[in-house]
């Protein structure tokens, strides 16, 4: 177990390297010069060559990019255009709220998807299996921005028990910042939770179909069982890489929750920093999220080992 | 008294009643019986079997009375079957790597019948489980119990099964083709094994096979069924030497059997050879971090022209990876192998092409190996397309039908699609596909080994006849003996990648070299109780030397 999670993590490395090169280039590549923003438009030639020496901007690609990274291997992520404060402070920042909302709208997506689906594989064929094939087909279907106004419209402007938008800390701050967070992670997750239910309900069917299920039934084990201990484990390895696919682009940002919320997380800052051509900030974000995306990988690998057997014990087959 | 299994009229259909699956079935199983349901593939044996226990596939439609140990099992109510299955009768299956759940540990699943039935304690579980493991002969089982499926072998994943059956002393164990996953040295071990089930414990046995050798071997009683009827039942020693209904006798000539001097002298000259291996060696390259294991070690061996060589080994013996080898799939790590004069290893591009145009290939499993969006005719076509071999669609046209007339299939399965083929005549189109660009040479990977016997029997026929007429070479690999036997000029025996034996097929069969090969040769059941019964005597004393 341990050879194979020092190779999953040893796997992660060229692509680590292979994201900075494109991440850096992407911000070279990109129209518009960054000194001239900063400066604004009646700005003169010499000051901005003068910004452009000191930003760097005049050295070769290679040396800035071996510059860049050593650095980041440090931790220092360099300074922001326009924040006035290092990168690695405004991801800190801005990444407490995104993993606050993303952890309660997985949490929201699961309680709902996993019972669902596994039933809706149960009772194949039935009532209750068309109703939630109707409910994923409009969870999946319905445009997230739309389900947000309507549901701000509800509890906000109808009900008035819910805040329309904003953000509280939810450590400072336990109730209000679960207030603020409901609709953001109801309007985020129904989406999630339509597409892992789905995923739930084929895993669990495909499961029930095999043999050893038929053998288990076969021994007097009852249904509940096993739907439970059987179907649910071995089905588990899908159902856990769409969670983690799920988790791990909640965390890369939900720019337009956030914007419609107006919560202060990693996909606004990575927003701003694309309009203001903020170099050090966009290559920072993006590198950051490669490394959360590539470690959130690494996880659902290692449960995977924890699992499956076969994943684990690869090599010690009995003659 | 009470007979442990009673069905009275059994019935099942599907699909409001278009599909009569099982007809009007009524059979019994007495105490301390091994009752053996013989028929082949569609005649509704696995369904009769499944039906003990109500577990039928979805949308079946069932009549009938089925009582185990006295109660009724279709009128049972959900708890009370809970508590039949596994206590009144219990089921093997047939393939072990499907019948075992791979994330549990075998102790866990063993145990989770004894939980379901009250055995409520950890402990006592525990100790019961290493017990069952310890009767069904699972070597060192206070350490295995912890294993999970993967980590033992296809006999002892059949043998856990079994443990499974046994936990709860059913009065009826059910074997659903406990041996046909099995290779025959390992058959005939799980073979031992159900005999001293009923032997020592007093288990009825009720086991369904299409294998006539192992029905010789165990069975008391049998039953025949065709299309989902009985159309005889017997003791089996009446059975064999006297069989009454027209399908039996039919079934019983079309089974293979070894040693009935079919078996060919090696008269071809060696002028000419198609296929030449020098001490070769096949090595997969391993995973990071794992030495390779050699899949063929130093096999040395010839085709000559119009000669069938036949390779017989049991799983993991490397007969498939040399068959693939000769068309370049399998990699040819050390050692020469000479196709038509050329070394493999040293040809690249167009030369392989070339070369493999003058070979054709049978794969094994005729409904896994054509495309089924295909028409037949393009299956058939796509060789000759691939090669330009014709200049023109209507020369190509008249040369499929001329390959469907050889195969004896009707003109009009061109427009046809695999999946509305019987296996037997798709294997037939695999035949024509290999034919087409009149190959000197064919290599056939187990081509038979997916079909029923009275199938089997009707392909090898034609094989033979082709053979004949056209005149190829052949490299003919099988796990079956008697089909080896019967169609081969000469014998290759293979173990762990090692070419044990050599010789031609009358030699190798009625004269063996290898102890191996003769254990191979006397594990195969024959369709006869009585030289069963003395052949099982003689494997055991091999063994026990």
């Amino acid at each position: 177990m341990f050879t194979y999670t020092l190779r999953r993590a040893g796997a992660l490395i060229p692509v680590l390297l292979v994201v900075s090169i494109v991440v850096f280039s992407l911000g070279w590549l990109a129209p518009g010069d960054p000194a001239r923003i900063v400066l604004g438009p009646e700005a003169l030639e010499a000051d901005i060559q003068k910004l452009r020496d000191s930003m760097g901007l005049n050295e070769t690609l290679w040396y800035r990019y071996l510059d860049w990274i050593s650095d980041a291997l440090r931790g220092d992520l360099g300074t922001s255009y326009f924040l006035n404060m290092p990168v690695s402070t405004a991801i800190g920042q801005h990444f407490g709220p995104t993993v606050q909302l993303a952890v309660l709208t997985i949490i929201y997506a699961l309680v709902i998807s996993v019972p669902l689906g596994t039933l809706a594989a149960r009772w194949r064929g039935s009532g209750f299996d068309q109703g939630i094939a109707g409910f994923t087909l409009i969870g999946l279907t319905f445009p997230s921005f739309v389900l947000s106004l309507i549901l701000v419209i509800v509890f906000s402007v109808w009900l008035r028990c819910l805040p329309v938008a904003g953000y509280r800390d939810l450590f400072s701050d336990p109730f209000n910042g679960l207030r603020y967070l409901i609709l953001p992670a109801l309007s985020l997750g129904t989406i999630y939770a339509a597409l892992i239910t789905r995923t739930v309900r084929a895993s669990v069917l495909d499961v029930l179909k095999s043999e050893y299920v038929d053998a288990a039934r076969s021994r007097g084990v009852s249904e509940n069982r096993l739907l439970f201990a059987h179907a649910l484990r071995n089905a588990g390895l899908p159902i856990i890489t769409m969670i983690g696919l799920s988790f791990a682009s909640l965390l890369s940002g939900a720019v337009v929750a956030e914007s419609i919320f107006n919560i202060p997380g990693i996909g606004s800052l990575l927003v701003n920093a694309i309009e203001r051509r903020d170099y050090p900030v966009l290559q920072g974000v993006v590198l950051f999220l490669t490394l959360i995306y590539l470690g959130l990988n690494l996880l659902v690998d290692l449960l995977y080992g924890i699992i499956d057997p076969r994943v684990r014990l690869t090599g010690t087959v009995a003659k | 008294m009470t007979m442990p299994l009673r069905i009275e009229n059994l019935k099942i259909s599907f699909g409001r009643g278009a599909v009569e699956a099982v007809r009007d079935v009524s059979l019994e199983l007495r105490p301390g019986e091994i009752l053996a349901v013989v028929g082949e593939s569609g005649s509704g044996k696995s369904l009769t079997a499944r039906s003990v226990l109500k577990m039928f596939p979805e949308g079946a439609i069932v009549d009938g009375r089925i009582s185990l140990t006295g109660q009724d099992v279709l009128a049972a109510s959900p708890a009370e079957l809970e508590r039949l299955r596994g206590e009144a009768a219990a089921m093997v299956f047939q393939e072990p790597s499907t019948a075992l759940n791979p994330v549990f540990t075998i102790g866990w699943q063993i145990g989770e019948g004894l939980k379901a039935h009250g055995m409520r304690d950890r402990r006592e579980r525990r100790t019961r489980v290493i017990e069952l493991l310890r009767d069904v002969g699972i070597p060192d089982p206070e350490t295995r119990v912890d294993y999970y499926p993967h980590q033992l072998s296809g006999g002892q994943k059949q043998r856990v099964v079994i443990a499974m059956a046994l936990a709860l002393r059913p009065a009826v164990i059910i074997a659903d083709e406990p041996t046909t996953a099995l290779d025959v040295t390992v058959q005939a071990g799980i073979l031992d094994l159900l005999r001293r089930c009923r032997d020592e414990l007093g288990s009825s046995i009720l086991i369904i096979t299409h294998n006539l050798g192992v029905v010789a071997d165990l069975a008391d009683r049998v039953v025949v069924m065709y299309q989902g009827q009985i159309v005889e039942e017997a003791s089996s020693t009446v059975l064999f030497s006297s069989p009454k209904a027209d399908y039996t006798r039919r079934l019983l000539a079309a089974v293979p059997r070894l040693g009935e001097g079919t078996a060919k002298e090696d008269n071809t000259s060696r002028k000419q050879l198609v296929l030449e291996a020098d001490r070769l060696e096949i090595t997969f390259p391993g995973r990071f971090g794992k030495t390779p294991v050699p899949a063929v070690r130093g096999v040395s061996f010839d085709i000559a022209a119009g000669e069938v060589l036949g390779l017989v080994g049991e799983s993991g013996s490397g007969k498939s990876t040399i068959g693939r080898a000769v068309v370049g799939i399998s990699p040819v790590t050390g050692g020469a192998m000479k196709l038509f004069g050329t070394d493999l290893r040293h040809v690249k591009g167009d030369r392989l092409r070339q070369l493999r145009r003058r070979v054709g290939f049978v794969f094994q499993d005729p409904a896994s190996s054509f495309n089924r969006f295909m028409t037949v005719f393009d299956c058939i076509a796509e060789p000759l397309r691939v090669h330009r071999a014709l200049p023109s669609a209507p020369a190509l046209r008249s040369r499929v039908l001329e390959l469907l007339e050889q195969v004896q299939l009707p003109r009009d399965m061109a427009g046809r699609y695999p999946g509305e083929l019987s296996g037997g005549q798709r294997q037939r189109v695999g035949l024509a596909r290999a034919l087409a660009l009149n190959p000197e040479f064919i290599v056939a990977d187990e081509p038979t080994s997916a079909l029923d016997v009275s199938i089997q029997a009707k392909v090898l026929e034609l094989f033979t006849t082709l053979q004949k007429d056209l005149g190829f070479a052949a490299l003919f690999i099988s796990h079956d003996l008697a089909v080896v036997e019967e169609i081969s000029h000469r014998v290759g025996v293979l173990r762990h990648g090692e070419l044990l034996e050599l010789g031609s097929a009358r030699e190798v069969m009625s004269t063996p070299r290898h102890d191996y090969t003769r254990l191979l040769i006397d594990s195969v059941p024959v369709p006869d109780p009585a030289v069963q019964a003395r052949k099982r005597a003689d494997v055991h004393s091999m063994l026990s030397l």
